[in-house]
């Protein structure tokens, strides 16, 4: 190792090369409770720099585990088979803004705060969601393929992807996609998103942008429980309406949250969060006049949020909500199609009380989307609560497999995608251990 | 000590002013803690590698405030270099200067000692507790304080050349503050009916730390607070227009710490023909200037507080106020390597300007 180490500093010079104790161990985790000490970290400034540390670690046989601001909660940055962990937050410029076709090129390291304040002065912006993305990176986003409250009103962030391009572990730079909404041939953008590091480290994104609203309001609903609040968004979307986000926390979570803040918050079984954004104030107030009635219908009470400072406390309320309880929690993400999310979440409840475990549940509900906090090292709980979300037809969730999923991925999809990964990273040796779990090839 | 246990979810890092600049999970509250537990843990074979990762943090609390759980990681982190101290590693060479200028002048400055304090003065309404840097390095900022209580008519005694021990507390030499908080608050305590001081670290040294180093606390107003009192009660009048766009950076000491965010503004705003505009990065999401560790980290400190300049020059200031000397100093510093057109000013001075003479 101490050779690669020397020829890392040669290509990367060695105020980005660190094999310091410090930084292998404060590189070893996410936010999961999955830990892996990297031999040596890098942080590369350059698509040139990664191709060529790609290059060599294929040469040798060294894993890489790329990582941007490692806020994933499912084991994904983590390098779990040691070797170099490729920290990507120093390639963090915008290198393009097209304001007339509303794109942007950044680099993958840009974080979504630094790109929504570099487009600020264009009136447009990329739709992430407000406080929980800020510190994520865009390259670590389109890695997880990541959902949020936003994706509702402005699609998934795979739908915002345009183009790519990705450093292989062959040492060469590949452009897929591009600057038009179709590509030429197969829809290899989409390949990498959702790749989470197993086929190559994304290094720029071409990403669709949208105009910034000029008027903005939340409507805060408390309603009976999460199943309701599902139920609610459902009837808002079939009413014609659209909202630009929605996310719903239970009451557990949402009573940690408000602790915290030191805010106080009606008692309810869930709160929910519909976000509405136009052109003008008065057709965001209609809709939002809508939604209210549509939760006023099935029992909840309803409060509009109209300054933005206001809108932005609840954000962050929404942001905090799913740590504030406990530091050690387990997270388990899980999306569920989203016409059987209202009776799925009793039934993931009745999984985890079974086992005498008290859980909370947040998420994008009208996304099916959700979070379930558990206590920590319920694995097991957790191993259970995925075989049932599983049998709904449910898949990872916003954060992707990492470790946490790795060993259930469908069987004949993982045939398939594991032709790709030999074809593109034959020797194996990116974020070893991810999606495929003990399946995937070791590092030779 | 057992570190606090942190959910690692990575909200703080935007918050952090050392994170931004380096990008650098060692250099942010999500990696320290990590560095901490692991250190708790026995896990840390070179914990002479730790002195970076824990004295390059500024201590301005804002990850904690973004914190979900909070986390008192400010604590932590001081606590952190207080047990490496402990246990025999010494903290990094600009650090140990402050202590060998402590010891020597009773300054951390390591400047020679000009002022003898005035410990025997008369029994007075108050003392005028100056600090070192506004005695040493920017005296116009105890000038200012002079001549607005002076024309507020409050009689004080003012004492100089004596430190409150906040620089030695932040190195981790906890006796030392100790016994220099011992100190103070035999010569101070009983013969003073109000203290006033020019320095956020000051004021936290006796309202927050004396409690923890010596079982009693102070209490003491920043001379801001005092002079939006006096404005409010009539016994100090700004008259003078200054027609300037002043920006005012929250020092992390006063604001966050102390929760004083909206008496320096009042002050401002009641100068004739001025002009208040805010930073981007304001009150409780306000970002540290570096003058927190100007000794031991010079371009790191130059690089914050050159984000802090270049942010005031974005809303178009003239001036960059503040409250803080520390944060006076650095910004100063700042604006003239990088933006000699603007002005670099503390809240009391702009005061005395308005004050008619």
């Amino acid at each position: 190792m101490e050779s690669t180490v020397r020829e890392l500093e040669k290509i990367l010079g060695s105020e980005n090369v660190s094999t310091d104790e410090t930084d292998l161990i404060s590189h070893s985790r996410d936010a999961s409770e999955f830990v892996g000490k990297p031999h040596v970290v890098v942080w590369p400034r350059s698509t040139e720099q990664v191709c060529r540390v790609l290059e060599l670690a294929s040469e040798r046989g060294v894993p890489v585990t790329p990582r941007g601001s490692g806020t994933s909660v499912t084991g994904g940055p983590v390098p779990v088979r040691g070797g170099i962990l490729m920290v990507l937050t120093r390639m963090n410029r915008v290198l393009e803004v097209d304001v007339a076709g509303m794109q942007a090129l950044v680099e993958c390291g840009t974080t979504w705060a630094g790109l929504n304040e570099a487009l600020s002065r264009y009136r447009l912006f990329a739709p992430s969601d407000p406080i929980s993305w800020d510190p994520c990176t865009v390259g670590g986003c389109v890695a997880e393929g990541r959902v949020g409250a936003r994706s509702l009103g402005y699609g998934a962030l795979r739908d915002w992807v345009l183009g790519l391009e990705v450093a292989l572990p062959s040492g060469e730079a590949l452009r897929v996609g591009g600057e038009t909404i179709r590509p030429r041939g197969y829809d290899l953008t989409r390949l990498f998103v959702g790749s989470e590091g197993t086929l190559g480290v994304i290094t720029k994104v071409r990403l669709r942008l949208f105009p910034r609203p000029r008027h903005r309001q939340l409507l805060i609903a408390y309603m009976d429980s999460m199943e309701d609040a599902c139920r609610a968004v459902y009837h808002v979307l079939d009413l014609g309406l659209k909202p630009s986000a929605a996310e719903a926390v239970d009451a557990a979570a949402l009573e940690a949250a408000s602790r915290r803040l030191g805010v106080e918050v009606p008692r309810c079984g869930a709160m929910l969060a519909l976000e509405f954004d136009g052109r003008t104030r008065w057709s965001v107030r209609s809709e939002v006049r809508g939604a209210s009635g549509v939760c006023t219908r099935l029992g909840g009470s309803v409060k509009a949020v109209e300054p933005p400072e206001a809108q932005e406390a609840v954000w962050r309320l929404l942001a905090i909500a799913p740590h504030a309880s406990s530091p050690d929690a387990l997270h388990l993400e899980l999306s569920i199609p989203p016409s059987k999310l209202e009776d799925a979440i009793p039934l993931l409840r009745e999984v985890a009380s079974r086992r005498g475990l008290r859980i909370s549940i947040m998420g994008y509900v009208g996304l099916g989307q959700i979070r379930l906090v558990l206590p920590s090292g319920a694995r097991d709980a957790a191993n259970e609560i995925i075989e049932a979300a599983w049998k709904l037809g449910g898949a990872p969730g916003e954060h992707g497999a990492g470790l946490r999923f790795a060993h259930l991925t469908a069987s004949r999809e993982l045939q398939l995608m594991r032709g790709f990964k030999r074809l593109l990273d034959p020797r194996g040796i990116m974020n070893p251990g991810k999606v495929f779990g003990h399946e995937a090839a070791p590092v030779r | 000590m057992k570190p606090p246990q942190c959910a690692r979810c990575g909200i703080c890092l935007p918050a952090c002013p050392t994170y931004r600049v380096e990008m650098r999970e060692a250099s942010g509250p999500r990696g320290r803690l990590l560095l901490l537990k692991s250190l708790a843990e026995g896990e840390v074979e070179d914990v002479q590698g730790l002195r970076e990762p824990l004295y390059t943090c500024t201590l301005c609390g804002a990850c904690q405030d973004a914190c979900p759980q909070p986390l008192p990681i400010v604590d932590a982190i001081r606590n952190a270099r207080a047990r490496l101290v402990s246990l025999g590693v010494e903290p990094p060479e600009a650090y140990r200067r402050v202590r060998e200028s402590m010891q020597r002048w009773g300054n951390p400055l390591g400047v020679e000692r000009t002022e003898a304090p005035a410990w025997d003065a008369e029994k007075t309404e108050c003392v005028l507790f100056s600090g070192c840097v506004a005695t040493y390095l920017r005296r116009e900022v105890l000038d200012a304080a002079e001549a607005v209580l002076e024309a507020a008519g409050i009689k004080h005694t003012t004492l100089k050349g004596v430190c409150c021990g906040a620089p030695l507390l932040r190195a981790g030499y906890v006796e030392d503050a100790r016994r220099l908080a011992e100190e103070n608050m035999r010569r101070l305590g009983s013969r003073i009916n109000g203290l006033i001081v020019l320095c956020p670290h000051c004021q936290r040294a006796f309202m927050e730390d004396y409690k923890l180093l010596v079982g009693t606390s102070m209490p003491a107003v920043h001379i801001t607070q005092l002079v939006d009192r006096l404005i409010s009660e009539g016994r100090l009048k700004l008259e003078e227009g200054v027609e300037l766009r002043v920006a005012y950076h929250d020092p992390c000491n006063l604001g966050r710490g102390l929760g004083v965010y909206e008496e320096p503004r009042r002050v401002l705003q009641s100068i004739p023909e001025m002009r208040l505009v805010e930073l981007k990065h304001n009150r409780g999401h306000s970002l540290c200037c570096g003058g927190a560790h100007p000794w031991g980290y010079p371009k790191l400190s130059m690089e914050l507080a050159r984000r802090r300049v270049q942010e005031a020059l974005s809303v178009g200031a003239d001036v960059l106020a503040t409250s803080c000397p520390h944060c006076y100093q650095s910004l100063l510093n700042a604006a003239l390597h990088h933006a000699r057109e603007l002005t670099v000013a503390s809240v009391v001075e702009v005061a005395a300007e308005a004050v008619r003479r």
